[in-house]
């Protein structure tokens, strides 16, 4: 019996490392509604507001298992695709891609300091201070 | 390379006075090697920009590149693209400087001299990275002389519920040398009152787009050095003895100084599952001329598998004499027939070519690529070809 309690604990801690959860964050006083296409639009610069009017500032996070899952969840691009992608809009003056940060802590202080601004962290990062507007699964094998 | 201009480039975008203002650089690179393997008893196609000579070069594709833009605040902005062609000896040019308000989240309003959208590639056309071939079809993406233009360009962006809608109109001038196949020279050209307008409308997981050009072509050497003097060469050679006035006639409807030139293009793009679809259709011709009407078109299909892509696509050229409408007024056979041959000697290719491209993405900003392409010229002298090329695409 114990044996087979080892072998479950063993089991759920496996599963725990296979999903990796992202949530998408803005300022507490953000009360935008966001479903995944909007996301996915303003990441992309094809939508430069929230729908209430008001200047959207997304921030990508640089790299690491978050943005891998955002990529491929959100933006359903691998990242040579999304290389490609803002390489078109770039070299063709229709847009800059997004900020990039070094981790999830500079995620949250950004969207702390800046009412407009949107990311996504690790789920394990989150501190109760922003606000969650939505959350993905990702299956951190199958990058 | 002449590096200097490159330095230059970097000098002044980390001098104290744009310190102060946001300013993002950016650029790509080819390096890209190739051959055509053509026997001594057919001339090679002569693509432009690859592999014209026998040996295998990695000179023809290869560019560097690097594009400065600084944020003038207020919404103001400034870019300039540097472009160093190893066809051209990588000697750095300006492509672009232009100056860029957003007028507001949907438009946008360019001033000075930018990248003219003849097609819908075309103003990436030098970005290996953003497609899958190893190069763009050479049916249509050509390497048009006037692919930068000096202008104002208004380019909007609308999200129509779950549809993208971008386009570009823009008016603009371009003053520079075209090249022409037939003769392999350059003249000296004009082209007043570019007008511009292309559309691109974009689903989750696909495109449709199309554009129309038109601009007024200004060119006496043209006249005087190709087309004229091949009018009197056909007259003389054909022994009639057609006046002075009917060889002027013949020079009225073949010249092609202060004509209008249209290009049109339209096409498709489809991404589903991992299965890539593109197809594009162009065409162009200088009207009232010896230029006959230029039609172009590739259909392709590719496949991603994990970091791998793989392409295959078919290309077709082709410029058909189309039953000599520019003839349709001689009187005589004699003036009849020198119109035909001045139309057949200037008029390009009919050229067909298959060809599969490999892309492996092996670092998040650069893909390896490699092509094998099997090509028919229907010119005598040139038939079928066989080629290859491989390299690198980077983006930063």
């Amino acid at each position: 019996m114990k044996q087979l309690i080892a072998i479950l604990i063993l089991l759920s801690c496996f599963c725990s490392r296979l999903y990796a959860d992202i949530v998408v964050i803005v300022h507490p006083k953000n009360t935008a509604i966001l479903d995944v296409f909007d996301i996915r639009q303003l990441f992309l610069g094809k939508a430069k507001s929230y729908p209430n009017g008001i200047k959207a500032i997304p921030v990508n996070l640089t790299s690491g298992h978050a943005r891998e899952i955002f990529n491929k969840q959100v933006l359903q691009k691998s990242n040579s695709q999304l290389k490609a992608y803002w390489a078109k809009l770039v070299f063709t003056g229709r847009g800059v891609p997004p900020a990039e940060l070094d981790n999830d802590q500079a995620v949250i202080n950004m969207v702390l300091r800046n009412q407009d601004a949107i990311g996504y962290i690790d789920q394990r990062s989150l501190t109760p201070e922003v606000r969650v507007i939505a959350e993905f699964e990702g299956d951190l094998n199958g990058r | 390379m002449k590096v200097w201009k490159f330095v230059l480039f970097f000098l002044i975008f980390s001098s104290p006075i744009l310190r102060a203002a946001e300013i993002s650089v950016n650029g790509f690179a080819s390096v890209r090697g190739g051959q055509i393997l053509q026997d001594d008893a057919h001339q090679n196609p002569r693509l432009p920009d690859m592999y014209n000579d026998e040996y295998f070069t990695l000179t023809d594709e290869s560019l560097f590149a690097i594009q400065g833009r600084v944020d003038l605040q207020h919404k103001l902005s400034a870019t300039v693209q540097l472009v160093a062609h190893g066809s051209e000896n990588f000697e750095p040019e300006v492509k672009w400087a232009y100056l860029s308000y957003q007028l507001n989240d949907n438009h946008a309003l360019h001033v000075g001299r930018f990248a003219n959208p003849i097609f819908h590639q075309s103003e990436y056309e030098l970005v290996g990275y953003t497609h899958n071939f190893s190069r763009l079809p050479k049916s249509v993406y050509f390497g048009f002389d006037f692919s930068n233009v000096d202008g104002i360009k208004l380019q909007s962006n609308f999200l129509i519920e779950e549809l993208y809608l971008d386009t570009h109109l823009s008016y603009s001038s371009w003053q520079g040398d075209i090249f022409n196949v037939s003769t392999a020279q350059s003249y000296d050209s004009e082209l007043n009152d570019i007008f511009n307008f292309s559309a691109t409308l974009s689903g989750e997981n696909w495109q449709l787009f199309g554009g129309y050009l038109s601009g007024g072509f200004a060119s006496t050497e043209w006249d005087s050095q190709l087309i004229f003097p091949l009018i009197d060469g056909f007259n003389a050679a054909s022994g009639s003895s057609l006046s002075e006035q009917e060889v002027q006639l013949i020079k009225a409807q073949l010249g092609a100084d202060d004509n209008k030139g249209e290009y049109a293009y339209m096409g498709a793009n489809i991404e589903w599952a991992k299965w890539i679809f593109n197809l594009e259709y162009v065409e162009y011709q200088l009207k009232d001329s010896f230029d006959s009407l230029n039609r172009g078109w590739f259909t392709a299909v590719g496949r991603r598998l994990g970091d791998f892509v793989v392409t295959y696509h078919h290309e077709v050229y082709l410029q058909s004499a189309n039953g000599y409408p520019q003839a349709n007024s001689m009187q005589s056979d004699a003036e009849k027939l020198i119109t035909k041959q001045t139309i057949d000697i200037l008029n390009q290719r009919e050229m067909y070519m298959d060809v599969v491209s490999l892309r492996y993405d092996f670092h998040p900003s650069a893909a390896l690529k490699a092509d094998i392409f099997v090509g028919n010229d229907k010119r005598e002298q040139v038939g079928s070809f066989v080629g290859y090329s491989f390299g690198l695409d980077i983006v930063f």
